[in-house]
């Protein structure tokens, strides 16, 4: 039976506001149902990059950042006509006790309870603050990637968004908040890239989420002018500064993605769409399950693996660059895997021959992966004997 | 003066100059030194166009990249003006030195609000992030590029348009466009601007840190030599082995790869593409080098020869 938006909102129950952090700009946040609330107590200006459609913002009462409920209620509201997401966004801000028309509101997947505050003071003493909350692993892109979603026409789009509240401390013309905007966007694409999180939508390194969305904050009268917030300026600085913060933390809460998660060989060779099922299926184990459970939990934790493997995916890299060409990739990438990932014997005749034959680097490293398994799982069923 | 069009806009290229009129009245987001958002604009462009808003007037001698692209009814392009010589910055580090820069007009063909023509500055800066990255460009520190040193970003949106709308971040068509077309006129200037893709080895090495006076007492030679050198046996071996040991490097300085592991699989790959077995306790850039010029030794004994006679009778 179909249920509307508003059949569900009903229900919710109203809790308590609770205070949960600080940010420059005399603004409190709070958190209240699916709501990271920002109450700014001095004058301030906001530019908006969120889906509802705003002008500069002087003074408003909120800015919030606000939990979608599940997909079955974010499915009944897409295909509809904007109006009605707005219309489900404000009586969200009223139902916490905001007026919709002086409230800033954005909206992710991330739960709020995942946002991470980071206050900082730039080295000419600028106070910045972001409050961050965001996914990638559901929605990560590389700009220019293939889109699925046509407006005119109302297509669905996928969850997974990275939702970042900037606050400046100064007073700051229009065109640098634009500018802060912009450097908070480096900011977030660099995390991205440390990680070497994978767009959805190609086999590339993301550079955001396919739905991101930005605020900046700046405080109006403050007697502090600042007009340079690039990247190379002070508070371009602090302000990546304190983005990069927040986002690592956040994306760690959120999705469990950190260093340790994303340095793992099957995590790196998913950006080609590999995964353990796929390696499974280039050989028969002559092993156990247990043997080959153990063997697969061990090399998903090997440094040396994800090392190599990473190593011979930048060949892959620049064969899709166009820098390389792809049957010269294939053969250097060969002798890479041979001398960081593999040994002689580990490779048979048959797979010899097999492998003669592939024509992709991520191929190759498929069938390594599977080898590697193999070995690994019959040193664990010698080692068991 | 040279007069194109690009979709409905003309463009007017006249020396060092590049006006873009718009025919009515439009809306602008402009970053710093703009005023941010601008109603009534009827022509934007590059150096002394004389139009109502100039986005860039350090445009001497530098190229313009182009690039449109439609999706149904949904139309955007991009002109660029890249300099990425210099200026590379990586967003919250110190050592952006030089006077690179990217300025861009986006020129969107709905009409759209502020909020979304600043959601289309977030995809068009990270499709130039996308450019730096893929060009291998780095800061004067060394590390990965994400952005430059002076980066100006005018948003274009045709108010009178008939078609209203919002969505303008990666998952949209309109996104799709905005980071196609910036990608794409951000890369075709840069190029033509003096960029090499790929570059070269020895431009590699250089943005590690490996500045002249340290190549010169490494290997006895002056850096025009090594460049001389190093380009003739600029190979797919070394271009690769090259390629997977600096990122590698990188994935160890993000602490994504932990450095013993890094360092031991970064100099098992260069003695499988090089052949050459590279020294401990080094870099794995200092790794490189050093085996490079026994690789280079091996595969181009005549060449290596002659550099190193005619570097004797230098001396």
């Amino acid at each position: 039976m179909d249920f509307t938006w508003e059949d569900i909102l009903c229900e919710e129950p109203i809790d308590e506001r609770r205070k949960v952090a600080d940010m420059c700009c005399d603004i409190e946040v709070f958190r209240q149902c699916r709501s990271l609330i920002l109450i700014p107590h001095s004058e301030v200006r906001v530019l908006t990059g969120a889906s509802r459609e705003h002008s500069f913002v002087q003074n408003p009462q909120a800015i919030t950042n606000n939990s979608s409920i599940g997909s079955r209620v974010e499915m009944s509201l897409m295909g509809k006509k904007l109006n009605v997401n707005d219309a489900y966004t404000d009586e969200m801000q009223r139902r916490i006790g905001l007026d919709a028309e002086r409230t800033v509101a954005f909206g992710t997947a991330a739960h709020m309870d995942n946002a991470a505050v980071t206050n900082l003071l730039s080295k000419g003493g600028v106070k910045v603050s972001a409050a961050v909350t965001g996914g990638i692993r559901g929605n990560g892109g590389r700009a220019g990637d293939p889109a699925s979603f046509d407006e005119a026409k109302r297509y669905a789009e996928r969850p997974g968004t990275i939702v970042i509240l900037l606050a400046i401390d100064a007073d700051i013309p229009d065109g640098t908040m634009f500018q802060a905007m912009l450097t908070a966007t480096q900011s977030k694409s660099c995390v991205i890239q440390e990680l070497m999180a994978k767009s959805l939508y190609s086999n590339r390194v993301a550079t955001g989420s396919g739905t991101d969305q930005v605020a900046v904050i700046c405080r109006t009268g403050s007697g502090k002018e600042i007009t340079d917030c690039g990247a190379a300026s002070d508070v371009g600085i602090a302000i990546a500064r304190c983005v990069r913060e927040s986002l690592f933390k956040t994306f760690d809460l959120q999705s469990g993605m950190d260093m340790e998660a994303q340095s793992d060989p099957f995590v790196m060779l998913s950006r080609f769409g590999m995964t353990p099922s796929s390696i499974h299926n280039e050989i028969r184990f002559p092993c156990t399950m247990a043997s080959l459970i153990q063997a697969e939990a061990e090399l998903h934790k090997d440094k040396k693996v994800a090392a190599g493997v990473s190593a011979v995916l930048r060949i892959a890299d620049d064969v899709n660059l166009g820098i390389m060409e792809p049957a010269k990739g294939v053969e250097i990438a060969s002798r890479m895997i041979m001398g960081t990932l593999l040994e002689p014997e580990d490779v048979d005749p048959v797979i010899r021959k097999v492998l003669t034959y592939e024509e992709t680097v991520p191929g190759l490293l498929s069938m390594t992966m599977a080898l590697l398994l193999r070995k690994r799982a019959l040193e664990i069923m010698e080692a068991g004997q | 003066m040279n007069v194109t069009r690009l979709g409905r806009y003309r463009l007017v290229e006249s020396g060092s100059s590049l006006r873009i009129e718009l025919g009515n009245e439009h809306k602008v987001l402009l970053t710093y030194p703009g005023d941010g958002e601008y109603d009534s604009v009827e022509s934007i462009g590059f150096g002394d166009c004389g139009c109502d808003l100039v986005v860039s007037d350090n445009t001497n001698a530098l190229s313009c990249g182009f690039s449109e692209l439609s999706f149904g009814s949904t139309w955007g392009a991009a002109i660029a003006v890249a300099d990425l010589r210099s200026g590379i910055c990586r967003a919250g580090a110190e050592g952006c030195e030089g006077e690179g820069e990217v300025s861009l007009i986006l020129l969107l063909g709905p009409d759209f609000s502020i909020s979304s023509m600043a959601r289309a500055g977030i995809t068009s800066v990270e499709a130039i992030t996308a450019v730096i990255q893929d060009l291998k460009l780095r800061d004067g520190e060394g590390r990965c590029g994400s952005g430059t040193k002076n980066l100006r970003v005018a948003i274009v949106s045709d108010k009178k348009s008939e078609i209203h709308l919002r969505g303008t971040g990666k998952h949209s068509k309109m996104g799709e466009i905005i980071g196609r077309t910036v990608y794409d006129a951000v890369m075709d200037s840069a190029i033509k601007n003096g960029v090499q893709r790929p570059g070269p080895v020895m431009a590699g090495l250089l943005s590690r840190g490996f500045d002249e006076e340290r190549i010169r007492s490494m290997l006895g030679m002056t850096a025009e030599e090594l460049e001389t050198f190093v380009r003739k046996m600029d190979d797919d071996n070394v271009k690769a082995c090259f390629s997977s040991i600096s990122h590698l490097e990188d994935e160890i300085s993000w602490g994504l790869i932990p450095e013993s592991a890094g360092n031991e699989i970064g100099r098992r790959a260069i003695a499988a593409v090089l052949g050459v077995q590279p020294s401990e306790g080094n870099s794995l850039s200092e790794s490189f080098l050093f085996a490079l010029i026994e690789y280079g030794s091996r595969s181009h004994p005549l060449h290596f020869t002659t550099v190193c006679v005619s570097l004797k009778a230098s001396l």
